[in-house]
C-alpha cells in the first residue's frame, strides 16, 4: 500500500477536528435547555428528575481539567444522558414526574425484565444509590396522570399498539437521546413517512435479541415483520447467506434513514455491493457499462431462481442487450443444450461467461470483450 | 486457527465442570415444587347463581354476615364486592395461594359452582358504605395522589377514585383484570392493616395481584397503612 | 491468516491513543457501517436461539400476554433471566454465560451442494454457542462474548466491552464458508493456483478428442468454495462533551477458488468432421483461485446537539489479490479455416484476475433543526477508487501463431505480443472519482400535514484511459482470444493497422462509462384523520450518461402512500407508485470512436461499409423508454390475544419501450402468515407466500450470409441484415411457493420444538421466432415456430426437531434432528452428469445434484455457567 492512506487519515482526522471545534462553539449555546423546569406539587420537579439522572459526563470534564493544555470547563453535562430530561406528554400536560419507584411498585415485573436489557441496565448505573429515579419517565413521560387512572387516554407516552402517543412523539422521546450518527436520515426516510415507531423495531423493555434491544431475537425476524416477501426471496436457489446465519438486513441497509431510496448505507448500490465484493471495485482497463452503473442490472441481491443471484437465465440475460451482429443474436433452443444434437456452449453450463468470464471487468490489454 | 480453536473450547468445557459439580448435588431436577400461585391476569369476569349461593352461604354468614357486613372488624365485608373478586379470592384460599387458618378449611370444601355461586350471592348486596371520609387527611391524599418521593403510587388507579373499583376505559391493548380488584371503601382498620401488613411482608404473595400489591405495599409505613385504613373505612 | 494491512494497524493504533479523554457515548454507529452485524451459523442462524427460553412469570404482573408493537405485531414473551451471579464475592461484578457443546452427525448426502452452500457441516463435535456477559453494575461497565464452531471454515467468536454511555470496544474472528459446486472435474493440474497444466495423456494445442473425455473421466471430483476469514477491532465512544467517534478496521482474507472460463474460439460454429481431433476452436470451464486480503477502515466523528447534528465517516477499503492472472493449457487443435495447417499450436491461454485496488470515501453530514418542526439536512461526498496494477501483455503465447495461405499472411509472431513493451503503457493507472451532494428541507407545520424537498447530485468519473496500441509492431488492437481466433479465420486477428489489417474494425481504447445523476423530489404528507396518513411524492431523476446510447435519461415518478390504523385493530400500508422514464436520442452504436473504424487508414473490405454493430431498433434496458407500476399492501391484524396475522400483496408491472431488446417484466405475489404465542410454554407460526414473475425480450438473429457483403452495413430492423424473418422472443416465467410451520411447547420436563420449511421454484423459459432464419441450425425448426425448454425446478424442503431436557438445575441436554430433501433441475446442465466434454468443450462443474437427502442428528449439552 502507498503511503496515500495514513497521511489521508492524518489529514482527514485534522480536517474534523477543526471543523468540530468550529461547530461546537456554536452548537454549544443551541443546547442550552430552552424550557424552564416545570414545578410538581408531588415535590419532584423536573430538575429533580434530572439531577437524578446518570452522571452524564462520565468524568469527561475531570479528564478535561486534568489537562493542564485545555482549557477548563465545568459548564453543562456532556453526552448523552443530558438529554434525557423528562419528554413533555402533549396528551398530558398537566402530569407531573412520580419517579422509577412509584411506577415500579406496579410494574414490578416489567421492572425485573427491563434491567436485564442495556437501554435500561445503563439508566440504572448512574443512580443505583440514588432516590427515586427517572429511567421510566425518561421514556414515558411523566406519569402522575397515568398512575391516578391508567387507563385514561393518552396519559403517558406509549410506544405499544393501541397507545395513543402519535408515532412522532414516540420517536422524538427516543430521538432525544439517540438523534444523529446512523439517524442522521431518520426524518424524511421511508419507514419514518410510513408512520413507523422505533418501538416497531425494537424493544428495551426486555433482552430479547442478542443485541440493539429488538423486538424479536433477530435482525432478520424483526425487518420480515413486513418484509415477509423479501425474506421469502432468501429461499430461493440462490441467496445471500442469511438464512444461514451470516448476515442480516441491516448488513446493507440501515433502517433509519440514509441518503439512498433503498436505505443503502453508502453513496449508491455499487458501493454497498463492493464492500464484501471488492475485487469487483477495480477500476478495470476495460469496464462493463451496466456493471459500473448498477450491480442490480442482472442480480437480485435478495435471491434469484438462477445461479448467482442473476435476475434471468443466462445467455437470455445477456441477450436482453447483446444483440450484435453475429453470435450473439441467435435464438437458443433446446436442441443446443448438452443433450441435444448441437450442444452449442453459448447456452451449456455458464454460457457466456465460459468465455467472457471478466464479465464484471477485465484488466488485460486484449481484454476488451471481458475473456482474458 | 484452526487447531487452535478446539482450546478456547475445550477450556469452556474444563470451567463448566465445577459448575456442574456444585449444582448437581442440591437438586436433582428444576422441577422443584414452586410455592403455590395462582395466576390472576388472564382472569375474565365469573357468572354464578346468586339464588343458589344464599343456600350455600351459611357457614359465611356466620362471620361475614348475611349481606356480607362482617360481624367482626378484623373480616372482609364482602357485600357489594365483584363477583369475580370473591371467587378468585375463594379459589385462592381453596388452592393454598392465599392462607387464613379458617378460610382455607372452608374453601376446601367447595366446588367451582359453590364459589361462583357465593361470590355471586353476596356481589348482588350493596357496599357497606358510610359515605364519611377527610378528603383532607394523610389518607385521602396517600389514597388519591400516592406519595412519588417516597415511590407511593396512588391507590385509586386500580381501586377507583371511589373506592368503589375501577371504572376502566375500553383499550385495545391487554388489561389487567380489572374485575378481580377489589373495592376498598368501608372496609375495617383492622382488615386493611392486616391486609397491607401482609402483603408488605410477603405473607400474602400467592397471586399476581398479590405480587403487585407486594410491590405497592413496599414503601408504606404503618402509619401509612394506619391513616390509609382510617379514610377507606369512614368512607 | 495474514497480518493486518500494517499502515492500517498504524492508522487505528494512532486513533486508540487519541482517544486518550474518553467520555459519553450514546448508541452505536452500527448500522452506519456495511457487514458484521449478524453473528450466526447455520446451526443457529440467530446466534442466540439457546438463550431464547421465555420466562414464565411474562412481561407483566398486570396483564396477560405481551403487547404488541405500534403496527401490531406481538413481542416475544421476554427470555428468562440468566440469573447474574456475582464474578466473587462482594465484588461489583455480575456474570452469566450459557455454554452448549455437542456432537453433530450426519447421514445421507452430506454433500449436496444446496446442503452445504453456506455452512460447512461437519461429522464431529462443535460448539454450538458460547455466551458469557460480565457486567459491573456500579460502573456500567460490561464485557459480552460470543462464539459458535461448526468446523474450521464455519465458526464465529466475539467479544464486546465497554461502558454504558461512555466506550465500547468490539473485535471479532469469524470464518464464513461458501460452496459454489460439490461435483466439480477440472481436468487441470494446479488446481487452486495460477497455472492450470494439462495432465499427462493431453498435448497441449494437438490432442484428440477422446484424450481429453478420457481425462474429464479420469478427474477427481472436488468441491469448488471458498471461505471468508473476517477478523475487526473497532473502537467507539465519546471523545469531548457532545463529539462521539469510532474507528474500525476489518480484514478479510478470501481464500479458495471459483468456476472460470477460458475461450480459445468458438466451438459451436465448427463441428465436427468426424476427424479425432475434433472441430475446432476451444471452450473450457477452468477454475480460478480465490486469494483475497481486504483491509477496511472505518472512521466516524459525530456532534449531536439539539439544534446540529454533523456527523462524518471515512471509509478505506485496500483490496490485494495475490493472484494476478490464470494461465491455461488448452488441450485441443485450433486450426485456420481455410484449410492450411495453423503456424503454431494454440496451447496458452491467460486471465487477467482483479487487480488490487485502493478506495477512500469521505462523508460529510450536516443537519439543523428549523421552524416549523423542521430540518435542513445537508450531505457531501466524495470517493475515489483507484488501482495501478502493472499490466500483463496481450499475450502468453510462445513462437508463432496463425496462418500462411498465399495472400493471407496471418502470421502472429508471439515475440512482438508477449512482452511489457508490446503495451501502450505498463500500468492501468486506473480511478473512478465520485461525487454525492444531497440537501434535504423537511417542515411538519401542523400534526396533519408535512412536506419535504430532496436535492441529490450523483457524479462518477472515470478517468482511465487505455489506447490498444503495440509501440513494437505500430499496429492498434489486441490478440483476441489468446490468438486462437487469429488462427482460425482471416483478418480476425484483432490487430488494426494500415497493412494487412487496414480492414479490421477493432475495439482501440477504454471506454470510460461515467454518469452523473440528479434527482428532486417534492413530497408531502397529510393526515385528514388521526388513523390515516396519505402522502404524496414526486420525483424527477436526470440522468445523464457518459458514451452510451443516450446521453440523457429523464424519468418522473409519482408515489402515492396510505397508512390506515382504523380498520378494526388491523394496521394496513399501502403505496403505489408510477414512473415514466424517456430521454435523448437513442444512438445504437454509441462507441465508433473507441474503434479502429475510426482511424485513418481504415479502409472498408472490398469498399463495403463496417459491418453494423448491432440492429438500431435495439434498446438496452437500463437506457430504453421505460413506463413502470408498482404497487404494495402490507396488512398486520392481531388476532385476538394471542396471534397476529400479517399478509403482503405486492406487483410490478414494467414495460420497455424496446422492438429488440427487454420488453417487460412483470411481478405478483402473495404471502401471508400467523404467529401464535398463546402464553410463554409455547409459541406457533405458519406462513405461506407465492409470487410469480414474467419476463419477455426480443431479439433478432442478424443474416450471417451478409458479413462482410453488401447488405451487412444495414442495421435496420426490417433490412436485409436484420431481416423480420429473424426476429424472436424469450419469455421467462417463473413461480415460487413457500410454506412454513413453527411449533414449540415447553412440557416441563422437556421442551418441543418443530419445524418445517419448503420452498419450490418453478421456471419455464418459452420462445417463439418468426421463421428457422432466427436459429443457429435451421434445422431444429418446428413447424409452429415455438417452443420451450425442460421446465427448471428447485425445491427443498426442511424439518426441524429438537427435544431439551433439563438433567439437573444449569444443565440441559438437547437431542435434535433435521432432515433436507430437495429436487433440482436446470438444463443448463443436462447431460452433464454423461459427459462434461463435447468436441472442443471441457466443462467442469457437473452441476447442483438433482436429488439430495440428508439427515443432521445432534446432541447438545446446554450449561448455564
Amino acid at each position: 500500500m502507498r503511503a496515500l492512506p495514513l497521511s489521508f487519515a492524518v489529514a482527514l482526522s485534522l480536517l474534523l477536528a477543526m471543523g468540530g471545534l468550529l461547530l461546537a462553539s456554536r452548537s454549544a449555546q443551541a443546547q442550552q435547555p430552552s424550557s424552564p423546569p416545570a414545578s410538581g406539587s408531588a415535590g419532584l420537579t423536573q430538575s429533580d428528575i434530572a439531577r437524578m439522572l446518570p452522571a452524564t459526563d462520565m468524568g469527561a470534564d475531570a479528564a478535561r481539567n486534568a489537562d493542564p493544555h485545555l482549557r477548563p470547563v465545568n459548564d453543562s453535562p456532556a453526552t448523552p444522558f443530558d438529554a434525557a430530561s423528562i419528554p413533555a406528554n402533549p396528551l398530558a400536560p398537566e402530569a407531573q414526574a412520580v419517579g422509577a419507584k412509584t411506577c415500579i411498585a406496579c410494574h414490578a415485573l416489567e421492572n425485573v425484565q427491563a434491567s436485564h436489557t442495556l437501554h435500561v441496565a445503563s439508566f440504572r448505573v448512574g443512580t443505583a444509590r440514588t432516590g427515586p429515579q427517572a429511567a421510566c419517565e425518561a421514556c414515558h413521560g411523566p406519569g402522575s396522570e397515568h398512575a391516578k387512572n391508567p387507563t385514561a387516554r393518552g396519559s403517558i407516552i406509549g410506544f405499544t399498539h393501541g397507545a395513543d402517543t402519535a408515532p412522532e412523539t414516540q420517536t422524538t422521546v427516543c430521538l432525544g437521546c439517540h438523534a444523529g450518527g446512523a439517524r442522521q436520515h431518520w426524518l424524511g426516510s421511508v419507514h419514518q413517512e410510513r408512520g413507523l415507531s422505533c418501538s416497531d423495531c425494537h424493544n428495551p423493555m426486555a433482552r430479547m435479541s442478542p443485541e440493539g434491544v429488538l423486538a424479536k431475537p433477530s435482525i432478520n425476524e424483526v425487518c420480515a415483520t413486513c418484509h415477509q416477501d423479501i425474506l421469502a426471496k432468501f429461499n430461493r436457489r440462490s441467496h445471500m447467506p442469511l438464512p444461514e446465519g451470516q448476515m442480516a438486513c441491516t448488513d446493507c441497509h440501515n433502517p433509519h434513514g440514509t441518503l439512498t431510496r433503498p436505505l443503502l448505507k453508502t453513496d449508491t448500490v455499487n458501493e454497498t455491493c463492493y464492500t464484501c465484493h471488492a475485487e469487483k471495485r477495480g477500476p478495470f482497463l476495460f469496464e462493463h457499462a451496466p456493471v459500473r452503473e448498477n450491480c442490480l442490472n442482472c442480480h437480485d441481491p435478495h435471491g434469484s431462481n438462477q445461479q448467482t443471484l442473476l435476475v434471468a437465465p443466462l445467455p437470455m440475460l445477456c441477450q436482453q442487450c447483446h444483440t450484435m451482429t453475429r453470435h450473439p443474436n441467435d435464438l437458443q433452443v433446446p436442441t443446443n443444450l448438452g443433450t441435444g444434437p448441437t450442444p452449442d456452449e453459448r447456452l451449456m453450463g455458464r454460457s457466456c461467461l465460459t468465455c467472457h468470464a471478466n464479465v464484471h471487468g477485465s484488466n488485460n490489454p486484449s481484454g476488451s470483450r471481458f475473456h482474458k | 486457527m484452526r487447531t487452535d480453536m478446539v482450546l478456547p473450547a475445550l477450556f469452556c468445557l474444563a470451567w463448566s465442570f465445577p459448575v456442574l459439580a456444585q449444582e448437581a448435588a442440591p437438586a436433582a431436577s428444576r422441577a422443584a415444587p414452586p410455592p403455590a400461585f395462582l395466576d390472576l391476569r388472564g382472569q375474565q369476569p365469573i357468572a354464578g347463581d346468586a339464588h343458589a349461593g344464599a343456600g350455600k352461604v351459611t357457614v359465611c354468614a356466620a362471620c361475614h354476615g348475611q349481606q356480607g357486613t362482617a360481624v367482626v372488624p378484623a373480616l372482609a365485608n364482602l357485600g357489594g364486592q365483584p363477583a369475580t373478586y370473591l371467587y378468585v379470592q375463594l379459589k385462592a384460599f381453596k388452592g393454598g395461594e392465599r392462607t387464613d387458618a379458617v378460610m382455607n378449611g372452608q374453601a376446601a370444601l367447595l366446588s367451582d359452582a359453590d364459589m361462583r355461586d357465593i361470590a355471586a350471592y353476596f356481589a348482588g348486596f350493596p357496599p357497606a358504605i358510610h359515605g364519611g371520609g377527610d378528603d383532607g387527611s394523610a389518607g385521602a391524599r396517600l389514597y388519591r395522589d400516592g406519595d412519588p418521593a417516597r415511590g407511593i403510587p396512588p391507590c385509586q388507579g386500580c381501586h377507583g377514585a371511589d373506592g368503589l373499583g375501577p371504572r376502566p376505559e375500553k383499550r385495545q391493548a391487554p388489561q389487567p383484570p380489572w374485575s378481580t380488584f377489589p373495592h376498598l371503601a368501608g372496609q375495617s382498620v383492622t382488615f386493611m392493616t392486616k391486609a397491607l401488613g401482609d402483603y408488605r411482608s410477603g405473607a400474602r404473595a400467592g397471586t399476581s395481584n398479590a405480587r403487585i400489591m407486594q410491590g405497592v405495599a413496599q414503601a408504606l409505613t404503618d402509619e401509612d397503612i394506619q391513616a390509609l385504613g382510617a379514610y377507606l373505612s369512614s368512607r | 491468516m495474514r497480518a493486518f494491512n500494517p499502515i492500517s494497524v498504524a492508522v487505528l493504533l494512532g486513533l486508540c491513543v487519541g482517544w486518550s479523554v474518553v467520555a459519553a457515548a450514546s448508541d452505536t454507529s452500527g448500522t452506519m457501517r456495511v457487514g458484521d452485524m449478524q453473528y450466526g451459523n447455520g446451526l443457529d442462524p440467530r446466534g442466540w436461539t439457546p438463550l431464547v427460553d421465555p420466562d414464565a412469570d411474562g412481561m407483566s404482573w398486570l396483564h396477560a400476554g405481551t403487547l404488541r408493537t405500534p403496527s401490531g405485531a406481538l413481542y416475544p414473551y421476554p427470555n428468562a433471566p440468566l440469573g447474574d451471579k456475582p464474578l466473587a464475592p462482594g465484588s461489583d461484578w455480575t456474570y452469566w454465560g450459557l455454554l452448549q457443546l455437542g456432537y453433530i452427525h450426519l447421514n445421507g448426502d452430506r454433500n449436496a451442494e444446496f446442503f452445504r452452500q453456506y455452512t460447512d457441516w461437519k461429522n464431529g463435535a462443535a460448539l454450538g454457542l458460547l455466551a458469557v456477559g460480565l457486567n459491573n453494575t456500579k460502573t456500567g461497565s460490561y464485557v459480552e462474548f460470543r462464539g459458535s464452531r461448526i468446523s474450521s471454515d464455519d465458526q464465529y467468536y466475539r467479544l464486546r466491552a465497554g461502558r454504558y454511555g461512555s466506550y465500547r470496544v468490539e473485535a471479532f474472528y469469524r470464518d464464513i464458508p461458501h460452496t459454489v459446486s460439490t461435483a466439480a472435474y477440472p481436468l487441470w493440474n494446479g488446481v487452486g493456483g495460477t497455472n492450470l497444466t494439462l495432465p499427462a495423456g493431453l498435448t497441449p494445442g494437438d490432442s484428440t478428442v477422446a484424450a481429453v473425455q478420457q481425462a474429464s473421466r479420469d478427474a477427481a471430483r472436488r468441491e469448488i468454495k471458498l471461505t471468508r476469514t473476517r477478523t475487526g477491532l473497532s473502537v467507539e465512544g465519546g471523545l469531548y462533551r457532545n463529539w462521539v467517534g469510532f474507528a474500525s478496521i476489518t480484514n478479510e482474507e478470501r481464500n479458495g477458488d471459483r468456476l472460470w472460463g477460458g475461450p480459445m474460439f468458438f466451438n459451436f460454429a465448427f463441428p465436427s468432421t468426424g476427424s479425432p481431433y475434433g472441430g475446432n476452436g476451444g471452450v473450457l470451464e477452468t477454475v480460478r483461485p480465490i486469494d483475497f486480503t481486504t483491509t477496511d477502515v472505518n472512521l466516524g466523528l459525530r456532534n449531536v446537539g439539539k439544534l446540529w447534528h454533523f456527523n462524518a465517516l471515512y471509509t478505506g477499503s485496500f483490496f490485494r489479490d495475490h493472484k494476478d492472472y490464470l494461465n491455461y493449457q488448452n488441450p485441443f487443435l485450433v486450426s485456420p479455416v481455410v484449410g492450411v495447417p495453423a503456424a503454431g499450436l494454440v496451447t496458452n491461454g491467460q486471465f487477467s484476475l482483479e487487480p488490487d485496488n485502493d478506495y477512500h470515501n469521505l462523508r460529510l453530514e450536516l443537519s439543523r433543526e428549523l421552524t416549523w418542526r423542521g430540518e435542513l439536512s445537508l450531505a457531501a461526498a466524495y470517493g475515489t477508487m483507484r488501482q495501478d496494477d502493472d499490466l500483463l501483455p496481450p499475450v502468453n503465447c510462445t513462437g508463432t501463431l496463425g496462418f500462411s495461405a498465399g495472400p493471407l499472411q496471418q502470421l502472429i509472431p508471439c515475440a512482438d505480443w508477449n512482452t511489457s513493451a508490446a503495451l501502450s503503457k505498463t500500468s492501468a493507472n486506473a480511478r473512478i472519482d465520485t461525487h454525492l451532494l444531497d440537501a434535504k428541507v423537511s417542515f411538519h407545520p401542523t400534526n396533519a400535514f408535512a412536506w419535504h424537498a430532496d436535492l441529490r447530485y450523483y457524479q462518477e468519473d472515470n478517468k482511465t484511459r487505455y489506447l490498444s496500441y503495440n509501440p513494437i509492431t505500430g499496429q492498434y488492437g489486441y490478440i483476441s482470444e489468446n490468438g486462437s481466433q487469429g488462427t482460425v479465420v482471416p483478418g480476425e486477428v484483432g490487430i488494426f493497422d494500415n497493412g494487412y489489417y487496414n480492414t479490421s474494425n477493432v475495439q482501440i481504447a477504454s471506454i470510460p462509462f461515467g454518469y452523473q445523476d440528479t434527482l428532486f423530489e417534492l413530497g408531502t404528507d397529510w393526515n385528514p384523520s388521526r388513523s390515516n396518513t396519505l402522502g404524496l411524492t414526486y420525483t424527477y431523476d436526470h440522468d445523464q450518461p457518459k458514451h452510451r446510447e443516450r446521453s440523457r435519461l429523464d424519468e418522473q415518478r409519482i408515489k402515492l402512500t396510505w397508512s390506515n390504523r382504523a380498520v378494526g385493530r388491523a394496521t394496513l400500508r399501502a403505496s403505489f407508485e408510477y414512473g415514466d422514464r424517456d430521454g435523448g436520442k437513442y444512438n445504437y452504436d454509441p462507441y465508433l470512436a473507441y474503434y479502429s473504424a475510426s482511424l485513418p487508414g481504415y479502409v472498408p473490405a472490398d469498399g463495403i461499409a463496417p459491418t453494423a454493430f448491432t440492429v438500431d431498433a435495439m434498446r438496452k434496458y437500463d437506457m430504453s423508454d421505460r413506463k413502470e407500476a408498482k404497487a404494495k399492501l402490507i396488512v398486520l391484524y392481531p388476532l385476538g390475544e394471542t396471534s397476529t396475522l400479517t399478509s403482503t400483496f405486492y406487483g410490478t408491472r414494467d414495460h420497455y419501450d424496446a422492438p429488440v431488446g427487454r420488453q417487460n417484466t412483470s411481478t405478483t405475489g402473495f404471502t401471508a402468515s400467523w404467529d401464535w404465542q398463546p402464553g410463554p410454554q409455547t409459541t406457533g407460526s405458519a406462513y405461506i407466500g407465492v409470487e410469480s414473475t414474467h419476463l419477455k425480450l426480443a431479439n433478432v438473429a442478424d443474416n450471417e450470409a451478409l458479413v462482410d457483403e453488401p447488405g451487412g452495413e444495414n442495421a435496420d430492423l426490417g433490412g436485409p441484415f436484420y431481416p423480420l424473418e429473424n426476429y424472436w422472443h424469450d419469455l421467462d416465467n417463473e413461480r415460487d411457493y413457500n410454506a412454513g410451520i413453527t411449533f414449540a411447547h415447553d412440557f416441563g420436563r422437556v421442551r418441543l420444538d418443530l419445524g418445517w420449511n419448503y420452498t419450490q421454484s418453478l421456471s419455464k423459459m418459452n420462445y417463439d421466432y418468426a421463421s428457422p432464419g432466427a436459429l443457429t441450425h435451421p434445422e431444429a425448426a418446428t413447424p409452429d415456430g415455438v417452443g420451450a425448454f425442460p421446465n427448471n425446478h428447485y425445491r427443498s424442503s426442511t424439518f426441524n426437531a429438537g427435544l431439551t431436557f433439563p438433567v439437573v438445575r444449569n444443565v440441559s441436554v438437547r437431542l435434535f434432528g433435521s432432515y433436507q430433501s430437495g429436487s433440482f433441475l436446470d438444463w443448463h446442465y443436462l447431460g452433464f452428469d454423461d459427459t462434461l466434454v463435447y468436441d472442443h468443450r471441457i466443462y467442469t462443474d457437473e452441476g447442483p445434484q438433482l436429488h439430495y437427502s440428508v439427515t443432521t442428528l445432534g446432541v447438545m449439552l446446554n450449561v448455564k455457567l
